[in-house]
């Protein structure tokens, strides 16, 4: 099994290697970046004078040897926009996200197991049809137009929490309400649906012919087995927390990666975006590690081959 | 499991149906449930198309002094009659007709985007998976990579470089989200490429294109129209948010994302600029989910159930749901014509005796009759096989026995199961279950679905001391090796602690035989058993069966479709036809002179490996389908002894002689008939 | 019939235009291993699964071949790479004297023609989007010029009656059927081309044993009336026994016997052979106590590391240290036309036949 972990990380170091080589080439094969500061009214001369000035000019394999040092070095060059280095804008913002979606999981990866399983336990009672409006809800959720309710209702109305920033602890529970909706509904769907399949195998019917009693057969043998897609599905929702986490930062001001990203590609800040893409590669990488971890643990045809 | 009890299955569960557009289009009118969506989704896209036609106001036309009006508050402006039913925006512009043009850029965002990216994806699937090889290699390294970034993060990214735009949107979904349909259709393609309906194909001659679009193409379809509506939502939700974060559609041009974010300026004073285009969004995108739910329960047999249990009420019949509880003895017929087991008389104890059992499948498409009435006796030490073909209904009647059918979709609707006197379905629940393994146990056809993959095979043995018996993990651990020993598994100390995937068939089979033996029960329900093990290990699962039949005297109840195993070890044998025992006795004298046309045809026209036979005497015909078993005698419409009177009185239970019975009205004909 | 077709439907009755002695298919040391994946990204191959290990044999126009083993021996797997489903490792099979392994892909499309397959699982191997017309007519589509179009729906009608089955089911979905009549149409779609070879696939194991008996009786009427030769795939003894005229018993990816029917049957001398024909249950509960069974100890050995020497040496009752050593080719040890590949080969008078004087397997088995 250590085997399996070293392989699964050399790999990650690879993906890492070829995200970053791929969004530097991009940004300056694709498009321009000094072209992209300017704006399409921009004169010539002055796109030049602004390559010249950031080095645009010169050959790609010239500025990539020196963008890959820095890399190393942990410089990404200043951020254009607030003209101080990148890569520490990027980490001040972390742990906000980090402390936004853990709150978001926390609450609601165990409601939507606890949810989903009891649903799969009895098919076509109240609590399923409540997952399945759930999982509705959150596939179609609006997420910023839910964000912006809950502010006009709880914070506008009511006057029960603040509209936004990040002051305290009430601070964080309308955003992640807001976050939480779509794992919310996902993995109670997805728990639901992996718990009515390990319960319609042939060893359930075992479980029973040998007389274990049914609440052992559900949490004991099929919960068991129904974790595995479970997990996996669980780190791809973590992982996009990311995506809800650049629109919920946005509407209630929490400033966290999200805002920042939302302010790098406003601003056509460059070297912050490469900053900001190391700093989420990272984070989704070290995500997808612990998933294979908890993975090959709970699978034993993994664990031994 | 094997081909045939796929067949099987498929004949008890699930009526197949071919999925075409037409069928999908006929259930989703008569699906009362639907009707909103449908109906929402025409007026969508009615909007959509007529938005200039039908939008009262035009929606860049300003008029400051509306500014942020009220919804049903003032009357015409000067260019239109029509009121602002909705208010108006931040520049005066009337909030309905804008909303009405925000349909029509939603929806032309999600379709164009849906066809460019399902086009580039499904065509790399089916290449991919159809290929395999090298570039399936590359094409899936690419979808696992993009996969792994939150698309938004991605989409910003490219939004970044190109700008934004309707066209730049659409290149930015098309490149996002094409990974999806990449990596649905080559899983699809894969499985279908080894369908043997595919290398038919490819053994008469067909052209790779040919294949791919005539034999796997169309079979994709519907997890397809599945997949597609399901992304337009998504892309419709996705363009609302880019939009609103001001880097989607670019105003004026009116965008329902774009139209919140206005709106978000003014959340304390004008409430409806947020409400009404958010409300737009959320009622479109759940529309598409929920129609991709329906389409998916309606498309996907194995979803369909869900569909159907979701609204059991519908079907809800007090009658057949409750279990029927048993008339004193009531079904025991008279003197000759008896309904009872072979062999019964009243005084003698039997230690298992099953009486007229009933059951019935309810599903979606009707009731399925798989058990019409099956009686039999077993004494301690006996071995009674129960011989039929699929669908007979030898396996639910085992289960009925057993406990654990499934239910819904399964009902025991009538009989009763006596249990050294006591009528298993009758008792509680709990002391149900305690007889369960302590008393009957019962071992299953394929042993490596039947064990639990996620624990090792010694602590599913050690699992009955546990849960019967209170036993310490490790005295029960200590006493499944001890079963291990017993039924032979080589260095059962070392094995105990390996998974099932890990063991050979045979040897899962005696895994499960040890776990059916711990508690020493009285009866042995064998299911199949040796039916997906091969004929040398065949033999040996059986030579171990009856070497513990005879250590523990246990009674064996053999569910078998092969007369060749029936022959060697049964002392009595049941056949079933349609859910019914058509004869049954010991089975020297059955195999001899059977009784009953359907048990005389089985053995005319099964091949032999111990003598060349020049011609097999086929039964004609198919076994009858459950959902309409053929009135009178179900065998009639295949029967050589057929007569008027077989199809319309059903044949009772006649008894041949002692112990032996013939659901046949001509059973002496059959019998005398050489 | 029209002239300018390339080669004209013959109506459907015998071919017996050439009468050589020559065999229609000839395969040659027939090799196919699976190889398994790689140790990690850059790692070394860890080895291949063995599926056919050098396999030769011969069928001649209009004979019925069986081909039977327990799972994993590589039956299946002999028919697929004789109809090009995968390529072969090695190896060589002459069909009327041209290697097919070395054709082009042009070449085999032609060939198709002329040797067709049938399939196990008859709910998968029919489209299920394709009407029952489309899928026997198929075959004319693809190849042009076979049969006009304005005269396919009459041939479909022709086979769908040959095989049993009413003209008008040709505009039936296949799911309307049962297994059996899919069985039928899969043969009416093989029938379609007029090959000269059919390969069977487990074609009666996953039907009713109520049903079988119609398929194994069909194919039986079509050898007779169409001069058909068959490959006839299946695990089941009693089957390949009634169909077969002559047959290979395969362990391993090995012919370890071969012969005609009554030879296998009554007279083996392979080990394997013996043990496999008596562990068939038979439906003669009268006769069970007089039957002497070989019950093999231990388990099939892993096609990818194969025991040494003899294959089936680990479960032998009669192996020696010979055996681990030196691989038993097939041989006519007795000169009774059946060779066999085993060092301790001896006839073994099956007690099943009920002859006297037959040696005791069972005896055999206790004493060593």
């Amino acid at each position: 099994m250590a085997r399996y972990v070293v392989r699964r990380f050399i790999q990650s170091i690879f993906v890492l290697v070829v995200v970053l080589s791929l969004v530097f080439f991009a940004g300056r094969v694709i498009g321009n970046p000094a072209a992209l500061i300017l704006g399409p009214e921009a004169r010539a001369e002055d796109v030049k004078t602004l390559e010249e000035r950031f080095g645009y000019d010169q050959p790609l394999l010239v500025q990539f040897g020196r963008y890959a040092r820095g890399v190393v070095a942990g410089d990404f060059g200043n951020s254009w926009w607030q003209r101080r280095p990148a890569l520490p804008m990027a980490l001040e913002r972390l742990p906000a996200t980090l402390n936004l979606a853990a709150v978001t999981m926390l609450f609601a990866l165990p409601l939507a197991m606890i949810l989903g399983s009891l649903a799969a336990w009895k098919p076509g009672s109240l609590i399923d049809k409540g997952v399945n409006v759930l999982s509705l809800t959150g596939a179609s959720a609006v997420d910023f137009w839910v964000g912006l309710m809950l502010i006009l209702f709880f914070a506008v109305q009511l006057r029960w929490l603040p509209t936004s920033g990040s002051d305290s602890l009430k601070f964080v529970i309308l955003p992640a309400l807001t976050l939480a909706l779509r794992p919310l509904g996902r993995v109670a769907q997805v728990t639901r649906s992996a718990m009515l399949e390990q319960m319609s195998k042939p060893y359930i019917k075992t479980a029973r012919a040998k007389g274990i009693r049914e609440r052992k057969i559900v949490l004991g043998h099929a919960l068991k087995n129904a974790f595995i897609p479970i997990i996996t599905l669980s780190g791809d929702e973590a992982v996009s927390t990311l995506n809800g986490a650049v629109v919920v930062e946005t509407v209630f001001a929490w400033p966290g990666l999200g805002l920042l990203i939302v302010s790098a590609v406003t601003n056509r800040d460059l070297p912050l975006i490469e900053a900001l893409v190391f700093v989420v590669a990272i984070l989704i990488i070290v995500t997808n590690l612990l998933v294979d971890l908890t993975y090959s643990y709970l699978d034993p045809k993994v664990r031994y081959g | 499991m094997t081909a045939s009890d796929r067949a099987g299955l498929r004949d008890l569960e699930e009526p197949v149906r071919l999925i075409t557009a037409r069928s999908v289009l006929g259930a989703l009118l008569r699906d009362r449930l639907m009707l909103f969506p449908l109906l929402f989704l025409v007026v969508l896209a009615v909007t959509a198309i007529g938005a200039d036609f039908l939008a009262p106001h035009d929606p860049f036309d300003q008029n400051l002094r509306l500014r942020n009006l009220p919804p049903m508050t003032a009357s015409a402006s000067e260019t239109s009659k029509f009121p602002y039913v909705l208010g108006a925006d931040p520049l005066g512009r009337d909030l309905l007709s804008r909303l009405m043009h925000g349909a029509r850029v939603s929806l032309a965002v999600g379709l164009s985007s849906v066809i460019a990216s399902g086009t580039i994806g499904i065509l790399l699937g089916l290449v991919a998976g159809y290929y395999r090889g090298w570039l399936d290699d590359i094409v899936m390294r690419g979808v696992d990579a993009l996969m792994g970034i939150p698309g938004l993060l991605l989409a910003l990214f490219i939004l970044y470089l190109v700008g934004a735009g309707f066209w730049n949107l659409v290149l930015v979904f098309a490149l996002t989200r094409w990974m999806i349909y990449t990596r649905v259709t080559r899983g699809m393609t894969l499985s279908f490429r080894e369908q043997p309906f595919v290398e038919g194909a490819q053994t008469i001659g067909c052209s790779d294109s040919r294949i791919i679009f005539r034999h796997i193409l169309p079979n994709l379809v519907p997890p397809i129209l599945v997949l597609v509506t399901l992304e337009i939502a998504i892309v419709i939700l996705a363009e609302a948010g880019l939009s609103f974060l001001g880097l989607g559609i670019q105003p004026p041009a009116p965008s329902w994302g774009r139209m919140v974010a206005t709106g978000r300026d003014y959340i304390t004073n004008a409430w409806w600029l947020i409400t009404f285009p958010g409300l737009a969004i959320l009622l479109t995108a759940l529309t598409l989910n929920l129609m991709a739910t329906w389409l998916r329960t309606v498309s996907d047999p194995t979803q369909r159930w869900r569909w159907f249990t979701g609204r059991s009420e519908q079907f809800h019949d007090p009658e057949t749901e409750i279990v029927v509880p048993r008339r004193e003895q009531s079904s025991r017929g008279s003197m000759d014509i008896s309904t009872s087991p072979p062999g019964t008389a009243a005084d003698v104890h039997h230690l298992l005796e099953v009486i007229d059992l009933r059951v019935k499948f309810r599903t979606p498409y009707g009731v399925l009759n798989a058990v019409n009435g099956v009686s039999y006796t077993l004494n301690r030490g006996e071995t009674l096989a129960i011989l039929g073909e699929s669908g007979s209904g030898k396996t639910v009647s085992a289960e009925a026995v057993m406990g654990i059918l499934d239910s819904p979709p399964a009902f025991v609707t009538g009989g009763s199961v006596l249990f050294d006197g006591v009528d298993l379905l009758l008792v509680s629940q709990s002391r149900r279950r305690r007889l369960c393994g302590e008393k009957i146990a019962m071992i299953f056809q394929d042993p490596l679905s039947a064990l639990n993959p996620a624990y090792t095979v010694g602590s599913q043995i050690a699992g009955m001391f546990q849960e019967h018996r209170g036993t310490s993990k490790r005295e029960a651990i200590a006493k499944a090796i001890e079963l291990m020993e017993r039924v032979r598994i080589p260095s059962a100390r070392e094995r105990a602690q390996d998974y099932p995937h890990q063991f050979s068939g045979g040897m899962r089979q005696r895994v499960m035989i040890a776990s059916a033996i711990a508690l020493d029960p009285d009866v042995l329900i064998a299911d199949e058993p040796t039916t997906a093990l091969d004929v040398t290990v065949q033999a040996q699962i059986m030579e171990l069966l009856a070497e513990l039949q005879v250590e523990t005297g246990m009674g064996l109840i053999l569910i078998t479709h092969d007369l060749g195993v029936v022959a060697d070890v049964a002392d009595y044998v049941a056949v079933m036809y349609a859910g019914k025992i058509v004869e049954s006795g010991p089975i020297a004298e059955i195999y001899k002179r059977p009784a009953h046309p359907y048990t005389k045809g089985l053995l005319a026209s099964i091949p032999r490996a111990d003598q060349k036979m020049e011609y097999l005497q086929p039964i004609s015909g198919a076994p009858p389908n459950l959902q309409s078993i053929p009135s009178g005698c179900p065998f009639h419409p295949r029967c050589a002894f057929v007569v008027d009177r077989c199809f319309v009185e059903p044949p009772p239970l006649y008894k041949v002689r002692q112990e032996r019975s013939s659901s046949c009205h001509r059973f002496e004909d059959v019998m005398h008939a050489s | 019939m029209l002239a300018d077709s390339n080669e004209p439907l013959k109506p459907l009755t015998a071919k017996r235009e050439e009468s050589s002695t020559e065999p229609l298919l000839k395969v040659e040391d027939l090799v196919k291993y699976y190889p398994l994946g790689r140790q990690g990204f850059f790692g070394a191959q860890r080895g291949a699964i063995k599926a056919v290990d050098g396999v030769s044999f011969e069928l001649c126009r209009g004979e019925t071949l069986g081909l039977v083993g327990e799972t994993g021996c590589g039956k299946s797997t002999i028919a697929r790479t004789l109809m090009r489903l995968e390529e072969p490792t090695s190896g060589a099979a002459y069909f009327k004297g041209r290697d097919l392994f070395a054709l082009s892909k042009a070449a085999i499309q032609a060939l198709r023609r002329e040797m067709q397959m049938i399939f196990q699982d008859p709910f998968a191997s029919l489209n299920p989007r394709m009407k029952v017309g489309q899928i026997i007519a198929e075959p004319w589509v693809v190849h042009s010029g076979i049969v006009p179009k304005e005269e396919q729906s009459q041939q479909v009608s022709e086979l769908l009656e040959r095989v049993g089955l009413p003209a008008s089911d040709a505009y039936r979905f296949p799911h309307e059927f049962s297994g059996g009549q899919r069985q039928r149409i899969g043969i009416a779609r093989a029938l379609a081309l007029q090959p000269d070879v059919i390969i069977c696939d487990e074609p009666v194991s996953a039907l009713d044993v109520s049903v079988q008996a119609q398929v194994i009786n069909l194919l039986a009427e079509l050898q007779t009336d169409l001069g058909l030769a068959y490959i006839f795939i299946a695990h089941d003894l009693s089957v390949v026994r009634h169909i077969s005229d002559r047959v290979a018993v395969m362990h391993l990816g090995r012919i370890v016997e071969i012969g005609n029917e009554h030879e296998i049957y009554t007279r083996p001398t392979h080990p394997y052979t013996q043990a496999l024909l008596s562990a068939v249950p038979l439906p003669d509960p009268e006769g069970r106590k007089g039957r002497n069974r070989i019950v093999l100890e231990g388990e099939m050995p892993s096609p990818i590391y194969p025991p040494s020497g003899c294959s089936f040496r680990t479960r032998c009752w009669k192996a020696e240290s010979i055996c681990s050593e030196d691989r038993p080719q097939l041989a006519d040890r007795f000169n009774h036309g059946h060779p066999s590949a085993c060092h301790f080969a001896e006839p073994h008078i099956l007690a099943t036949e009920k002859m006297a004087g037959s040696i005791s397997a069972q005896t055999i088995a206790l004493d060593r």
